[in-house]
């Protein structure tokens, strides 16, 4: 299937679920496979959202776009410096902040209350024990903010033990009164509250992690006793992109990397971005071309050292077949022709040794319409499919 | 093509090399009081595939245990009481900055020529790369000095020069830190343990195991070609080891090879 752009392509793929779905297909049964999720997450998703397709999308958790992170990263901010000003002082209620003993309903301060206590309070950056001050002196401030304010203020110096008390309590606390906000607020398929869950338990770690890195670089000399310090820290911490891939969740469709395709068994694989930029793209190496062909012929003494596929696209063209390989009844291959700009996108060179159908531009946009009508080819491979399973 | 002599019988009996076909552990499921086979990848979705496929096919988990390398050398180390930790790449990272830094005053290492060549990351993938193909074994440090001298200049001094880089940052780390470097220096620890204990620490850490299947993999290490070679040499476990469809067909032929060495495991920096 080709469409015209990358967001195209998207759409042509989420009208496709959705019409292999009206056609009787479970969702479980249809695997989305892509080179590299990085280009094709965004897109995925908002045609997801058109076409009322849930996706769930096998990657990293990007931990530091999720709220837990944020949380924990301004409760840092409004501790680090000598002066705050009355947003940093007040962003870590925007995101949710409760204190560690809270009880019933009365935590997080609704955002609507914050936005007015920041409007209300003067402009100006001050220690935090003033703001202390202020705040219980300004009339009309909520009673939870002068809490939250005297809690900055009581928070100790930071040290490795304290850095892990004082935001562990934060993530929990969150887990406790911030979580529940999300999931109210989330659609059927709770796929904002899996996100904000998973990101609990990765925040968690983090704040394990950052308390034996601080330890160390505190001991060592590289770093000081400070909350921007640990700040500084955390953040290097959670843009390391961890070789863990996240959850999946049964009503939703997989969208996964060629390399995790490796060894499953699903009966509709969808492989999406077919063209001769994705699929192969070139591994980066320090090496020279020359040395890396050397090393691959291995030649006398070369022989004894270890080569690798992904110097050429070898590595692409097993994830290209485990690809092919993962599904039972059939596959749908699909590309762009155009960049954003209108430059021309060249067709894969894996489609050239494969024996495929393809769909007309007509049929293409029948599949896009309020119409959903699945391509010839498509129902022809749903009926054999069909033919084999019903015995 | 023909290759210039084969060295497939350099390859010990107890190893056997697959294509594809990895999926035949599934015929190997059943009840067993503990795990008689270890299944190692290298990506843990990959193990989680494996446990997805065992479900699906309704067939028990018991007869197998899931782990990666450094996971496997870890227990090899835990058996004979060594050391387990290593800094990660966040540290190394900051190791590689000072010794950077230190080096613009006082040359310890030598860096080369070009962009990125001040820059930590670009640094240490150098060394990554080196120990990829070398596992810092002094016979194959040699044989990329051989590899090396063969292309034509300038590339032949270029490619000799990221060796020396890779070297020195080796060195200046391990001065820096008690720990292990990384966790391949962890596989490479238990490597020798294997040896030096003749096996001992194996079947202290895998007393019940019968196999070895090393799956999922589109390329292979000299780490993890050291490791095996000493895991057979040391034990009579029967290692298997699959490769992918499209790349398999070359590393099986080019795998053997990787074992032409004595003494896996050892280092050139003894």
């Amino acid at each position: 299937m080709a469409s015209t752009t990358r967001r195209a392509e998207a759409r042509s793929v989420m009208a496709l679920v959705a019409a292999l779905r009206s056609g009787g297909v479970p969702v479980r049964d249809i695997a989305l496979v892509v080179r590299d999720l990085d280009a094709y997450e965004e897109p995925l998703f908002r045609a997801a959202m058109q076409y009322g397709v849930t996706p769930v999308f096998w990657t990293q958790l990007r931990v530091t776009r999720t709220r837990p992170y944020a949380l924990v990263e301004s409760v840092c901010d409004a501790l680090a410096g000598e002066r705050v000003d009355r947003r940093t002082l007040l962003r870590p209620l925007e995101h949710r902040w409760a204190p560690a003993s809270a009880a019933g309903h009365s935590w997080p301060v609704e955002p609507g209350v914050v936005q007015r206590a920041i409007a209300g309070l003067p402009d100006g950056a001050r220690p935090v024990e003033e703001w202390v001050e202020v705040v219980a002196t300004t009339d009309d401030v909520d009673a939870r903010i002068g809490a939250f304010v005297q809690w900055l203020s009581d928070v100790p110096e930071p040290r490795p033990e304290t850095v892990a008390s004082v935001l562990g309590a934060v993530v929990e606390a969150y887990a406790d009164h911030g979580l529940p906000e999300t999931k109210a607020a989330d659609a059927p398929a709770l796929l904002a509250t899996e996100t904000d869950a998973r990101a609990v338990v990765r925040v968690r770690t983090l704040v394990q992690q950052l308390r034996h890195k601080f330890a160390e670089r505190v001991d060592d000399g590289s770093l000081e006793r400070s909350w921007a310090d640990v700040a500084e820290l955390s953040s290097v911490i959670a843009t390391q992109r961890p070789g863990r891939r996240e959850h999946s969740n049964a009503r939703a469709v997989d969208v996964l990397e060629a390399n995790d395709v490796w060894a499953l068994d699903v009966p509709y694989v969808v492989a999406v971005g077919l063209t001769a930029t994705e699929w192969p793209q070139e591994t980066e190496s320090t090496l020279p071309p020359e040395f890396q062909e050397a090393v691959l012929r291995g030649a006398g003494s070369a022989s004894t050292l270890a080569p690798s596929p992904a110097w050429t696209d070898g590595r692409d063209r097993d994830h290209f077949a485990d690809t092919l390989c993962a599904a039972a009844s059939g596959v749908v291959l699909t590309r762009h022709t155009e960049t954003g700009g209108g430059d021309t996108v060249h067709p894969s060179p894996f489609l050239t040794a494969l024996d495929t159908d393809s769909v007309s531009a007509g049929a293409m946009e029948r599949l896009r319409s309020a119409e959903r009508a699945l391509p010839a080819p498509i129902r022809a491979m749903l009926s054999e499919a069909g033919g084999e399973t019903d015995d | 093509m023909q290759r210039e002599h084969t060295r497939a019988d350099t390859l010990p009996a107890q190893v056997t090399l697959h294509v594809g076909a990895e999926l035949e552990l599934l015929d190997r499921a059943r009840h067993t009081p503990r795990p008689t086979e270890l299944v190692v990848a290298p990506v843990e979705l990959h193990q989680r595939n494996v446990q997805r496929r065992l479900r699906e096919a309704r067939e028990p988990k018991d007869a197998f245990e899931f782990d990666d390398v450094v996971g496997v050398s870890r227990s090899v180390l835990r058996a004979s009481d060594a050391s387990t930790t290593a800094i990660d790449r966040i540290d190394r990272l900051t190791l590689v900055r000072e010794i950077l830094g230190e080096s613009a005053s006082a040359p310890s290492v030598s860096l080369p020529v070009g962009t990125g060549s001040h820059d930590p990351q670009h640094v240490e993938q150098i060394r990554t790369e080196v120990e990829t193909i070398t596992n810092y074994h002094p016979e194959r440090i040699a044989a990329w000095e051989d590899a090396a001298g063969d292309l034509y200049a300038p590339i032949d001094a270029d490619t000799a020069a990221l060796l020396d880089t890779a070297l020195d940052v080796e060195r200046a780390l391990r001065a820096q830190t008690a720990k292990a470097v990384s966790e391949t220096e962890l596989v490479r620890r238990a490597t020798r343990e294997l040896t030096a204990t003749d096996g001992t620490a194996w079947t202290g850490a895998y007393p019940e195991t019968e196999r070895l299947s090393l799956m999922g993999l589109s390329s292979i290490s000299a780490t993890v070609a050291d490791f095996l070679h000493a895991l057979v040499a040391a034990t009579t476990l029967d290692v298997h080891v699959y490769f992918r469809e499209v790349t398999g067909e070359y590393l099986e032929q080019r795998f053997p090879s990787l074992f032409d060495i004595a003494e896996p495991g050892v280092e050139v920096f003894e």
